[in-house]
């Protein structure tokens, strides 16, 4: 009787330790289970190489933001680019997106194909963590945008 | 011995490790702190990155050009770098992935404070299986890490 009182008294104690360890196997399962993403969005241009970097150049402009720096490389020709406002909040916001500035879109020649390659702030934010709320879908919509119009 | 108390105790020791364990993973982008002069900092960074092998693309002053829009804020500078041997390699083998480089170093004042933030190497990581390409990325990360620390 007295193991029956006892059994029921820890029962509850046994319930919520066993529902938290569950809860914390399953979160430190994702950590065993390296899942992989993809943080690069890619889209083929119809356009010739120099033709996409000048569409990509103009639908920068077109979208208030300007090109600060180009860089050409082996097989690729990337395009960094700022509206100056947007990173001035970003910074005042969080500190460490540094890492994500300035914007920047990849044209790349692969096999006589052109594609227009970008990172995928949403996933950058999701891995390391920087929260820049609903800076960071604009900024996203802003980049699809660019691509969009360089690709019509 | 009150065996229904240690078995609580366990699993809510257990649970908490695994908590822990999890937790930790956010810990990696924080970012260092130095007290020392900017201009030293920056100079021990390139040359721990030259001495390394590494290629310095571009030191992007963020601050400059947001100064240059009305807009004020403190010393804020990426150093953008590539490894120098591998680049053309990975450019050619991994296109896509290759969008997601040049690696950074960021550096920024805060409060009489230099905060030195490291490329997300977690999310280059994340988005490759190739042994090969692991392998580069945790050596990048490795010097990357090995640089910052001796320039605090």
């Amino acid at each position: 009787m007295e193991i029956s009182v006892m059994s029921d008294k820890y029962f509850k104690s046994y319930l919520i330790s066993f529902s938290f360890l569950l809860f914390c196997i399953i979160l430190f399962s994702t950590l065993l289970i390296d899942t992989k993403i993809d943080s690069v969005n890619i889209v083929k241009s119809p356009y010739s190489y120099s033709k996409t970097i000048e569409n990509v150049k103009t639908a920068i402009s077109s979208n208030n933001f300007k090109v600060v720096r180009q860089h050409e490389s082996a097989n690729a020709h990337t395009l960094y680019f700022c509206n100056f406002n947007l990173a001035y909040k970003v910074i005042k916001k969080e500190l460490r997106a540094g890492i994500m500035l300035p914007c920047k879109i990849k044209i790349i020649k692969s096999n006589s194909q052109v594609y227009i390659a970008t990172v995928n702030i949403e996933s950058v934010q999701k891995v390391t963590g920087i929260n820049l709320g609903s800076l960071c879908g604009k900024t996203k919509r802003t980049i699809e945008q660019i691509i969009a119009e360089a690709v019509i | 011995m009150n065996f229904e108390k240690i078995n609580v105790g366990f699993i809510a020791a257990l649970s908490l490790t695994m908590l822990i364990g999890y937790a930790t993973q956010f810990q990696v982008f924080s970012g260092y702190e130095s007290e020392k002069d900017y201009s030293q900092v920056m100079t021990k960074l390139q040359e721990g990155l030259i001495a390394k092998g590494y290629e310095i693309e571009k030191i992007q002053p963020i601050d400059k050009g947001l100064e240059k829009a009305g807009l004020k804020i403190e010393k804020y500078r990426v150093i953008f770098f590539n490894p120098k041997n591998s680049l053309v390699n990975i450019q050619n083998k991994f296109p896509r992935f290759s969008t997601l480089l040049p690696l950074s170093i960021t550096i920024a004042k805060q409060n009489d404070k230099l905060k030195i933030i490291g490329a997300p190497y977690q999310l280059l990581l994340k988005n490759t299986s190739n042994i090969e390409l692991i392998a580069q990325i945790k050596q990048w990360q490795h010097d990357s890490e090995q640089i910052i620390k001796s320039a605090l």
